[in-house]
């Protein structure tokens, strides 16, 4: 499922199982791994572009639009992501939200849900959850 | 199999010899990497080895349209380079190489559009990734300057012609 190669890489993962193998892992892997888990939250319809900039994550010959990895110190891991909202699941909400008793707002859940599919890749590949995921949704289509 | 150690002996010694951040700079242009074991003969990569791995490696990251020298001085011999059909690769590079250091500065033109941070970031990543992986040289330092935008419409027009 996760498009991982142990090429030459950035991020170095223990498991406690596994002590002595330390799989390297490229920002580019990293980043791909958490799109295809953003993409499997229902209501996702694309990952965005980036409001001013173009938010992406750089590699050798390639780039991850919609997510952007940063390291603001050697280990920790700063992730943005940018979505694009499937106005037909925005709809459907609208019309169940006046039925039920939930008071989160719609998009605060959905964006929780990106929130969670992230830290659940990160914490799959073994790499420390950061405190901090920041989620924008670009657009409505 | 000496010359294949190379790495391993770079970053064993280095262990030992931390707190000698500095580069010791050597004074030919070329630089003796397994020094240390050079009992069965000796690896040395030159300056300019570590230039153009640095040059290729910044051109890899999607984003940077080129690596370009800076100043009248560096344009002129960029223009010289290329209709004498030279090899660029290493303009717009400066290396420092020590003994088991490098460092690097280098100049990139950015496509417009994207955030600077990011791609600088993830050039800085990849020459130190390639650097590494192929000399064996650890570096301390890769200083990035964006000299230039590089704007993609530019090349798509069309140019009419006079005659039909």
């Amino acid at each position: 499922m996760l498009p991982l190669d142990a090429g030459s890489g950035t991020e170095e993962t223990e498991t406690s199982t596994a002590r002595k193998v330390s799989v390297r892992l490229n920002d580019t892997d990293i980043a791909n791994a958490i799109v295809h888990a953003i993409r499997d939250v229902p209501g996702v319809l694309d990952m965005g572009q980036g409001l001013f900039a173009k938010a992406a994550t750089y590699g050798p010959g390639k780039h991850i639009a919609g997510i952007a990895l940063q390291h603001p110190a050697p280990g920790e891991l700063a992730v943005e992501v940018h979505v694009v909202l499937d106005e037909r699941f925005l709809n459907k909400a609208l019309a169940d939200v006046s039925s039920s008793s939930d008071t989160v707002p719609i998009l605060l859940r959905f964006t929780d849900q990106v929130r969670a599919a992230v830290s659940q890749t990160l914490e799959h590949l073994g790499l420390p959850v950061p405190l901090m995921i920041d989620v924008t949704i670009d657009d409505i289509r | 199999m000496a010359e294949t150690r190379a790495g391993d002996t770079a970053s064993t010694t280095q262990a030992g010899q931390n707190s000698q951040r500095g580069l010791a700079q050597s004074p030919s242009s070329s630089v003796v990497v397994n020094q240390a074991t050079a009992t069965k003969g000796k690896t040395t990569i030159a300056n300019g080895v570590v230039a153009k791995i640095v040059g290729i490696a910044a051109r890899e990251i999607d984003g940077v349209k080129d690596v370009v020298g800076s100043g009248a001085g560096a344009t002129i011999t960029g223009l010289a380079t290329r209709v004498t059909r030279g090899d660029t690769r290493a303009q717009g590079v400066s290396v420092e190489v020590g003994e088991r250091e490098a460092a690097a500065g280098i100049n990139i033109i950015v496509n417009y559009g994207l955030s600077i941070p990011l791609v600088a970031e993830a050039v800085r990543r990849n020459i130190i990734d390639r650097v590494e992986a192929m000399t064996g040289l650890t570096m301390i330092a890769v200083d990035i300057a964006v000299n230039d935008l590089y704007f993609p419409e530019d090349e798509t027009e069309v140019e009419h012609p006079r005659v039909q």
